[in-house]
């Protein structure tokens, strides 16, 4: 597999679109209207010709290259300040850190699940480490040899009789991913791009097939 | 600890399905949230993923790099803040397929005790992910 894996379609990489936003809040643009701003900036963008409004303006004072783009890149500014703010309030949280060690190490006793996150921590690593299709190659061989279709399979089955619910879930995070696997930007400065995945037994299995077939 | 589980309504049957001794002792929370992350949320969480302060994960990745057995790999190897961020990468439905995986090994007190703690973990994420998107 080679090393360039896609990445998901978004315009800058997290660290640029956190240096838009603080331009843009130093230009006095309050950032509380930015879902509204975004969904302003779109529909006047679906006007041929209009696309002159005050977001977009200065969005091309903050960054005169977005040219065509303006849109994607309001969408994925909203999605990036979200996120944001979600990471600091989840990092607020102190219950992780209350939970017993005991208890985390009690998820080491069922090896299906503590395989599963190994390959969310090993996915997640890949985009930090830059190690890429060599980390996608390794967890495929790794989840194949230590789970096998069998140990997938029953995995899938659990979750489907836990209830509709988490079935469809699952359904669609792997629809999901594939489809994001698909999507490409031009490679980010920093850490390599790597395919976006479910980090999850059931999804896993699923999802390391797509990155196989992606390859 | 609070001894709460935060389960939904399909999974209270499978825990209500338990020996009775497995089963006292916890107060059963109806989980309702529904506000699973989209792709694109866990797509840009995992862009935004800080591991350069836990060497400790990292070795897992060079660990798999050379091809090596991970059997020894653990949860509670790692620090609570780098738990914190790989909770919050895999994202409420991450953490909700590892609990439709536990739920169905809960063999004594400590196996409840983890699906309790992953329970509160997704339980959070998904109260985060709706005061997010409805602010």
């Amino acid at each position: 597999m080679a090393d360039t894996m896609p990445q998901p379609a978004f315009t800058r990489s997290p660290a640029q679109l956190g240096e838009i936003l603080e331009k843009m809040e130093r230009e006095g643009y309050n950032l509380k209207n930015l879902d509204k701003l975004d969904q302003r900036a779109i529909a006047r963008m679906q006007v041929k010709g209009d696309t002159i409004g005050e977001e977009i303006r200065l969005l091309k004072k903050i960054d005169p290259k977005i040219n065509g783009n303006a849109s994607q890149l309001l969408e994925d500014l909203t999605l990036y300040r979200q996120e944001n703010m979600a990471k600091r309030r989840f990092s607020a949280w102190e219950y992780v850190k209350s939970v017993p060690r005991r208890i985390w190490g009690t998820i080491k006793a069922h090896p299906k699940v503590s395989i599963a996150i190994g390959i969310a921590a090993l996915l997640a690593l890949a985009y930090f480490t830059g190690v890429g299709g060599i980390v996608v190659d390794r967890v495929r061989d790794y989840a194949t040899k230590k789970l096998g279709a069998a140990g997938i399979a029953q995995a899938t089955d659990a979750a489907a009789k836990a209830g509709a619910e988490a079935a469809g879930t699952a359904t669609e995070a792997v629809k999901g991913a594939t489809e994001a696997l698909r999507t490409v930007v031009p490679p980010p400065p920093a850490p390599s791009p790597l395919p976006t995945a479910i980090p999850s037994l059931d999804e896993a299995g699923k999802i390391i097939d797509a990155l196989g077939r992606s390859g | 600890m609070a001894a709460t589980l935060y389960l939904t309504a399909p999974e209270q049957k499978i825990f209500e399905s338990l020996p009775k001794d497995l089963q006292e002792g916890w107060t059963v929370e109806n989980e309702a949230g529904e506000h699973y992350e989209s792709v694109r949320q866990i797509s840009m969480r995992y862009q935004m993923a800080d591991f350069s302060a836990y060497p400790e994960l990292q070795n897992v990745a060079e660990t798999l790099k050379q091809g090596k057995d991970l059997s020894s790999f653990s949860l509670d190897d790692f620090p609570a803040e780098a738990l914190k961020e790989l909770f919050f990468v895999m994202g409420a439905r991450g953490v909700n397929s590892l609990m439709q995986t536990l739920i169905h090994e809960l063999k004594n007190d400590a196996d409840v005790e983890a699906l309790s703690a992953l329970s509160t973990v997704r339980h959070e994420l998904l109260s985060i992910n709706a005061s997010a998107t409805h602010s």
